[in-house]
């Protein structure tokens, strides 16, 4: 009958939830190995049992948050208190900010909390070492926000924001930065909400001149508390944003650009899409030379090749007078789709079926046939395969049209998709939508496909490109 | 405080790098983010220029420094015999005899205090040295001399008489004793109580220093002289359960002995004690006591084995017919003799018995003896119990090993759970807190004040059933005699299946054997042999691990003991291996 692992198994498995159980890496099971790891660990220096009581604290806490049981956290979380007195001084000096993360995620959740408890918590927390108050203001912050309260968020924050203690360390100046620039957020957000009324006023009425010099005002106020946190190095998206949109309204169009020209391309910053997207988007709204644009473009494309504007980068570049620019403009093209992402993209397909032919008519098939060298072992099963083929066909069928054009031209007749669809009657519609003049023969089935293909467009393409 | 005057002093904290210092009340700078004291401290150049307000905290702080360290004197052997005594009254209260407190505990610390010459004898350690400079001090304090007296009334001490006078105003100003004074220069420390920097720094050969833990070893010596139905594993227990005060029992302390500084090092526990400790150091202090042969532990004391045997039995939920067997180990191995049991320390080779330990390992070996434990007998042997229970249900039934596992493993399981939680749950840190100096003093006092806040609101947040209300003490931790259908109860069941009629008597069904050593260690090692849990079958790593935990011992010396007496044994088929060297591991017996 049953042997004795096989019971240990099911009990184990019955009783305790597989939580200390190893799985190693075949799938088999040793229950003793976990065990063995503890002994090994707790060898050599013994530990106080103090030491491990707030140890094991702190792991079923974790334990208890993971699985959402706020009371039992709560529970633990009294007891792991004790860490505030350890004799160990390294570890009750890191004791606080554990201490706010658990309890401010628990008192977050639980269902007898409320914002008063919160708020008391919060308060003790602070005084609790200098090193913190700034952090732990700043996170009482965003949950009052996140609770709606907008008004006593900004009170905490103008409090954090004029709080001192001795010499400030260099960390905390980023901190009081931040909490600047949070409050220049919050003030954000009811000069736009503000703004919206203002819209929704006549300009030749009385109030709507008071309003706007109100609303002046208050944007110069903000941009200074935005303003300090731009500076330093990193990624600030949503504050660059509405500081440069009050810059705007404001009509300080130059400091607008410089804020932005800075937050892309000054090298202490990481590079962030986000601030080229900022800049190309203010540009485009400036009615800035095309050049410019393709300037900015060109910087997003080495680092997000995938991204929406690409298209939109592709449409400049087409337009340009410039012959590399052109030849750019097919990589990008050619970029968009490497993405998996991307593959559904009608009108990426639809702009690389034009452009394609616009190249092959145009004698440059040296430049396709450098962007399909590197592609042509890949895309065939990754774009063209018989199932995309299929499923394409089924799902959308103009994005099957676009493909088919494109793959007729790149890999000719006969190949999967084309011929596939060639089957299914896309055939039709290629001949509705073939800008060709010449008479298709119905009587020939795919044949004419190639025949048309071949005579065509893609005469040009067979030697070198077709395999 | 004084940020102000902390300005001009620009140092990095050595612990949390920030800049921010205080002034502590005796113009030492602290940081005020890490409360960290540094060594230096302000320096008055000019008298002149001192500003009103400096002067006004020093006299604060002095004013503040001798509320403090007001209290009554004590010395720290005292705080021992406070906390023996404590412990002694809660055995009592737990049903140990009265004579144990009053005959036995106080004889036995009165022969420590003799014998590590803290009193009781002509020359106290502390009273010669220290005679002199405190009289010269303070001549009101005549009490030094019957010093002795003071100690000799165990039950209740009393400090009374020791300088207790209030100075509420600091005109009179009682002199630091010198000794003291030289101390707190030398090194800052100092101590609540009297000699508590002398004893920290007292290292005596052949002198067994008294610590909190060896406060339990005391107490087990007077169970183990009364003969008393406790073991050390309960003792232990106890102690974990809160039963007898042993983590924070200072805070029992009369209100007025005041405890900090290095007070802290040799009050403040922050460990339990282990099984292995305390064995060692009873041991130890039985033979610094020089104390004589102990009662004899004859066959109806309850620490014999046999009795210890059935109690186990009963605990783990085993049939009672195993006992028979048991008793038949304990006669063949010799392990129950009168001189084997009894502790004599004056002997040439002091060493006692783990008799909770022995005990167990006796029914681990009728385990290993009925069932092989080689993860394969037992379970076809449960085949057949399993089978004939299903065909004669109104028969008692017969034991069946796998049945027994899974209703054990279940419950053990749930029972380790709850002392896991227990344990991660336990409050350590005691109302009263103690701390270094008294620099340290408000900021432990108002670290102790946050924690008790932060508690506070996080106890309003917990479920609503009430925490788990204290266990009653009790020498059983299982109760199977009203289990129900989840927790059948194995007592009643035979042990037919596994035992046939050999001649006149029962024997073991199962004639085949393996030993747990083959070969014990004879170097310095001081271990015998070695667990490698791996290398065992799982039911015997099962049965291993359910009886430490159990005992609260390590698998390791339980190991231990099941393979002494499998050496006790099979002395023979040891002394033939010696011979052959044969590596078989498994061999038949007899």
């Amino acid at each position: 009958m049953s042997d004795f692992s096989e019971e240990l198994i099911r009990s184990k498995t019955e009783d305790d939830q597989e939580e200390s159980c190893v799985f190693s890496g075949t799938g088999m099971y040793f229950p003793w190995l976990q065990k063995h790891i503890d002994a090994v660990a707790t060898e050599g220096k013994k530990e106080k049992d103090f030491a491990q009581t707030t140890s094991a604290c702190l792991g079923f806490i974790r334990e208890a948050l993971l699985k959402h049981r706020w009371q039992e956290a709560a529970g633990y979380m009294h007891s792991y208190l004790q860490v505030l007195e350890d004799s160990d001084s390294q570890k009750r000096l890191g004791a606080p900010e554990i201490i706010w993360k658990l309890g401010s995620e628990i008192l977050f959740y639980h269902p007898k909390s409320n914002m008063e408890t919160f708020n008391t918590f919060a308060d003790r927390m602070k005084n609790m070492g200098v090193m913190n108050y700034l952090k732990i203001s700043l996170q009482h912050a965003l949950y009052l926000m996140h609770h709606g309260m907008l008004e006593e968020a900004n009170r905490n924050l103008s409090r954090a924001e004029t709080w001192r203690y001795g010499e400030k360390s260099s960390s905390q100046e980023v901190l009081i930065n931040l909490i600047q620039a949070y409050k220049g957020l919050l003030q954000y957000y009811t000069w736009s909400k503000k703004k919206m009324e203002l819209s929704n006023l006549d300009k030749d009425d009385y109030a709507y001149n008071t309003a706007s010099r109100t609303m002046l005002n208050h944007s110069w106020k903000t941009s200074v508390n935005l303003g300090a946190l731009i500076q330093t190095p990193g990624v600030w998206d949503p504050f660059v944003k509405s500081y440069v949109e009050m810059l705007e309204f404001c009509g300080d169009q130059d400091g607008a650009r410089e804020v932005l020209n800075n937050y892309a391309y000054d090298e202490k910053f990481p590079s962030n899409p986000n601030a080229h997207v900022y800049l190309y988007n203010f540009l485009k709204r400036e009615k800035a030379p095309r050049e410019k644009l393709i300037s900015v473009l060109k910087i997003l494309y080495q680092i997000v090749p995938s991204h929406k504007l690409m298209l939109e980068f592709h449409r400049l570049l087409r337009k340009s007078e410039k012959e590399d620019h052109h030849k750019l403009g097919l990589e990008v093209l050619f970029g968009v789709l490497d993405f998996a992402g991307c593959t559904k993209n009608i009108t990426a397909w639809k702009y690389l079926a034009k452009y394609l032919r616009q190249m092959l008519m145009g004698d440059h098939l040296a430049w396709v046939q450098e962007e399909w060298n590197s592609r042509k072992n890949w895309w065939p099963r990754f774009h063209f395969s018989s199932f995309w083929a299929k499923s394409d066909w089924q799902e959308d069928k103009p994005l099957a049209c676009e493909k088919a054009l494109v793959a007729g031209m790149l890999l000719g007749k006969g190949r999967g998709f084309v011929f596939f669809l060639c089957r299914h009657g896309l055939w039709a519609i290629l001949r509705l939508r073939s800008r060709t003049k010449r008479t298709w023969s119905s009587a020939q089935g795919h044949g004419v496909l190639e025949r048309e293909l071949v005579n065509g467009r893609c005469i040009e393409l067979r030697p070198g490109i077709c395999w | 405080m004084d940020l102000e005057e902390a300005k001009e002093f620009k140092e990095r904290c050595t612990q949390c790098a920030a800049v921010s210092w205080g002034l502590t009340d005796e113009g030492k700078y602290y940081c005020t983010s890490c409360h960290n004291v540094t060594e230096r401290s302000k320096e008055v150049i000019n008298t002149g220029a001192i500003p009103n307000t400096k002067i006004k905290t020093i006299n604060r702080g002095l004013k503040r420094k001798k509320k403090l360290e007001k209290g009554w004197d004590w010395y720290v052997c005292e705080g021992f015999q406070h906390i023996l005594c404590q412990q002694a009254e809660a055995l009592k209260a737990l049903g140990v005899g009265p004579e144990l407190k009053n005959e036995v505990l106080h004889n036995f610390w009165k022969r420590y205090l003799q014998k590590s010459k803290q009193a009781y004898c002509k020359n106290p350690v502390y009273t010669s040295r220290r005679k002199a400079a405190v009289l010269e001090d303070n001549p009101s304090h005549s009490d030094w001399d019957s010093e002795p007296e003071v100690l000799s009334d165990v039950s209740c001490p009393s400090f009374v008489e020791s300088g207790t006078e209030s100075q509420p105003d600091g005109r009179t100003q009682k002199p630091v004793p010198i000794s003291k004074a030289s101390h707190s220069e030398m090194a800052s420390v100092c101590s609540g109580s009297l000699d508590g920097v002398e004893y920290s720094l007292r290292k005596e050969k052949g002198i067994v220093k008294m610590t909190v833990p060896r406060t339990l070893a005391f107490c087990y010596l007077s169970l183990l002289w009364q003969r008393e139905t406790v073991t050390l594993s309960d003792l232990l227990r106890f102690v974990e359960e809160g039963h007898i005060p042993y983590i924070n029992a200072f805070q029992h302390f009369p209100e007025e002995m005041k405890l900090y500084g290095r007070d802290k090092g040799i009050f403040a526990i922050e460990s339990w004690p282990t099984y292995e400790d305390i064995y060692k150091t009873m041991i130890e202090i039985a033979k610094f006591l020089d104390l004589p042969r102990f009662p004899d532990i004859t066959e109806d004391c309850y620490l014999h084995p046999n009795l210890l045997c059935m109690k186990y039995l009963m605990e783990v939920n085993l049939p009672d017919e195993m006992n028979d067997l048991t008793c038949q180990v304990v006669k063949m191995t010799g392990i129950g003799d009168v001189d084997f049991l009894t502790f004599d320390p004056i002997a040439k080779m002091a060493k006692t018995v783990k008799y909770d330990a022995q005990a167990a390992a006796v029914i681990v070996v009728v385990l290993k003896l009925l069932f092989l434990l080689d993860d394969s007998a037992e379970w076809s042997l449960s085949n057949i119990a399993e089978k004939y229970n299903e065909n004669n249900k109104e028969d008692k039934p017969w034991f069946d090993f796998r049945k027994w596992y899974q209703v054990m493993k279940r419950a053990i399981d749930e029972k380790k759970q709850e002392w896991e939680e227990a344990r991660a749950k336990y409050v350590w840190k005691s109302e009263k807190p103690l701390y270094h100096s008294s620099i340290d003093r408000a900021v432990v006092y108002k670290r102790r004040e946050m924690v008790v806040d932060l508690q506070k609101q996080f106890s309003t947040l917990v479920a609503s059933t009430p925490t788990v209300e204290r266990k009653r003490p009790s020498s059983f931790q299982f109760n199977w005699a009203e289990g129900g259908a989840a927790r059948p109860c194995f007592h009643g069941h035979s042990l037919q299946a596994v035992l046939k009629k050999k001649g006149p008597s029962l024997a073991p069904a199962n004639s085949l054997y393996w030993l747990s050593t083959q070969k014990f260690c004879r170097s310095y090692c001081k271990h015998v042999t070695t667990y490698e849990e791996s290398n065992f079958s799982l039911s015997y790593q099962f049965i291993i691990n359910l009886f430490s935990f159990l005992l609260r011992i390590k698998t390791s010396s339980l190991h231990e003991e099941v393979s002494l007496i499998e050496k006790r044994l099979f002395k023979t088929k040891y002394s033939e291996t010696k011979k052959k060297s044969s590596r078989s591991k498994k061999r038949r017996k007899y």
